[in-house]
């Protein structure tokens, strides 16, 4: 046995071994601390990191599924032939063309690491990135639904959404030059193994790094829910580019998946419509868990990149369309 | 983490997901709907996490054995919302969260509120989230001249009663809104959180609060906790 195999090997007793004592405690904990969770900050605290969890699993589930199928069934070739060979115009299309995928921004990311696993330029592929769980048609009707009777609110968010997603897909494609992506992204998979073997290999590294960024996320955006007092948001209210501001700030951290956010911003009623249409911009292309999972996925200089960027651009398109709109 | 382990943590959260979607337990967390979607979810990471066991020798090295590290370790909190809901399994939200969180509730979805379907003899079901949208945004003008009965957990005493809420959501817990009625009554409060049914007539809005409805109650029974706590 060489070396390495024979360090391999005692890695993978050790990380079993973990888990084994992991469950166990886990199962002790259970008979003994069964209800024990009374004070109702921390009980509130785990309804809704759970809740979250387990909404988001189905996306996560098809947003992996589909990553993985994109990325190692899929021929590599389609999606350079399919999309324009100029950036310029590639960042476009790909923006429209992502509002067809319904998924929240769980599943953007991952589906984003493929496209540029399968050789699409990093202009269009943040286009798309930052388009689908925007302005896909759930999205889009659950806005509708939480503005009865205001379909213009349901146009300022496609273009407010759109606007951002292009106008930063081509600001990335000129300074996204020299930003380095983690070399899990461009790294070829398990050479030698069948198509579907790939496939399941992607699916499982990807699942199991969404579901653990997405409760890191989680734990914050929960934190955030149950410990931040109510009188801070009341007393937010105020001008137009504060309200902008705030609810920007808000929907950095309340990390609220892009399909309930449009609820969430119909019951801040103490703001304007611009600044409520700031927070569903702004939500759905960075907030504390997104960026968590694109640091996972694309590296920490990536989104320590993307993410000021696009918050400025989604809240001045924001900004911009409200006050021509609404 | 090596491969299996990372399948082994994987099933641990798939079988969580399946065995939320067999119970009520899940209503604590999402709205009815979502459960065939989380049946789905836990049943394709479980069938994934099988077929990586059974496809993956004991000997072979973890697929993140080229990978940095950092990347991989994440993977273990995939334990914590199985801990969550199958350790401490957390009761829904109650009065904790609907004291904290802003009492709105989403405009109504019809432009005119339909007459109240009086039942013969008994008081009309109404939800609190029908009685708060019939009283704000219509002045409560379906609701006079009936007798009304509305279930919900007790929020706080009043000095002449207490208030009930629920909660309402529209995704998760999380995205949860409270619905807040006013109890005139002189029966004592019950303690926060007990689940009661009131039966009463339509009294205006609370003088501090005029997003608060009224109800003067004439009977405050308690019940048990709903399936489906949230509305």
């Amino acid at each position: 046995m060489s070396k390495a195999t024979e360090t391999a090997y005692r890695r993978r007793v050790r990380s079993t071994d973990v888990l084994c004592l992991v469950v166990l405690a886990v199962l002790g904990a259970r008979f003994a601390m069964g209800g024990l969770v009374t004070a109702p900050a921390l009980a509130a605290w785990t309804t809704v990191f759970a809740a979250i969890c387990i909404q988001a699993s189905p996306f996560l589930v098809l947003g992996v599924a589909l990553s993985a199928i994109l990325a190692e069934l899929v021929p590599r070739e389609f999606f350079r032939r399919t999309l324009p060979c100029r950036p310029s115009l590639a960042v476009p299309v790909a923006g429209l063309a992502a509002s067809a995928l319904p998924g929240c921004e769980c599943a953007s990311v991952p589906v984003a690491a493929s496209l540029m696993r399968c050789g699409v330029a990093r202009g269009p592929t943040v286009s798309f990135l930052l388009s689908a769980p925007a302005t896909n048609p759930v999205v889009l009707i659950a806005t509708s639904v939480a503005f009865p009777g205001q379909p213009i609110v349901v146009l300022a968010r496609l273009l407010a959404s759109i606007t951002t997603a292009i106008v930063v897909g081509w600001l990335w494609q000129r300074v996204g030059r020299e930003v380095p992506i983690s070399p899990c992204v461009l790294r070829p998979r398990a050479d030698g193994a069948g198509a579907w073997q790939r496939a399941r290999l992607t699916a499982m590294h990807d699942l199991a790094q969404a579901v653990g960024l997405l409760v890191v996320g989680t734990a914050a955006a929960a934190t955030l829910n149950v410990a931040v007092p109510r009188s801070w948001l009341d007393a937010l209210g105020g001008s137009a580019v504060e309200g902008v501001a705030a609810l920007s700030v808000l929907a950095v951290v309340l990390a609220v998946c892009s399909e309930a956010d449009a609820f969430i911003a119909s019951s801040l009623s103490q703001f304007s419509m611009t600044a409520r249409l700031a927070f569903m911009a702004v939500g759905p292309v960075v907030d504390v868990k997104l960026v968590a999972m694109q640091v996972g996925t694309f590296g920490r200089r990536f989104a320590a990149r993307l993410a000021p960027l696009t918050l400025v651009v989604a809240a001045v398109a924001a900004g911009t369309v409200g006050t021509v709109l609404l | 983490m090596s491969a299996r382990c990372q399948s082994f943590v994987l099933l641990l959260f798939g079988a969580a997901l399946i065995r939320l979607a067999a119970t009520e337990a899940l209503l604590r967390y999402v709205r009815p709907v979502a459960r065939p979607w989380v049946l789905l979810a836990g049943v394709g990471i479980v069938v994934l996490a099988l077929w990586s066991l059974a496809a993956t020798r004991p000997e072979s090295p973890g697929v993140d054995q080229h990978q940095h590290s950092g990347t991989s370790s994440v993977a273990w909190l995939v334990i914590a919302p199985v801990i969550a809901v199958v350790v401490i399994a957390p009761p829904a939200l109650g009065a904790y969260a609907a004291a904290r969180i802003p009492v709105t509730a989403p405009p109504p979805s019809a432009r005119a509120f339909p007459p109240l379907r009086a039942d013969t003899g008994g008081p009309t079901r109404v939800t609190l989230l029908d009685f708060y949208a019939r009283a704000a945004f219509d002045g409560g003008a379906t609701l006079t001249g009936h007798r009304v009965e509305l279930t919900g957990f007790v929020l706080r005493s009043d000095p002449d009663g207490f208030r009930i809420a629920r909660l309402v959501i529209t995704c998760c817990a999380a995205d949860a809104r409270a619905v807040v009625v006013r109890i005139r009554s002189p029966v004592a409060a019950p303690r926060p959180d007990a689940w009661v049914t009131v039966i009463g007539e339509y009294a205006g809005t609370s003088p501090d609060d005029r997003t608060v409805p009224v109800l003067r109650a004439d009977t405050v029974t308690s019940v048990s906790a709903p399936d489906n706590p949230y509305d």
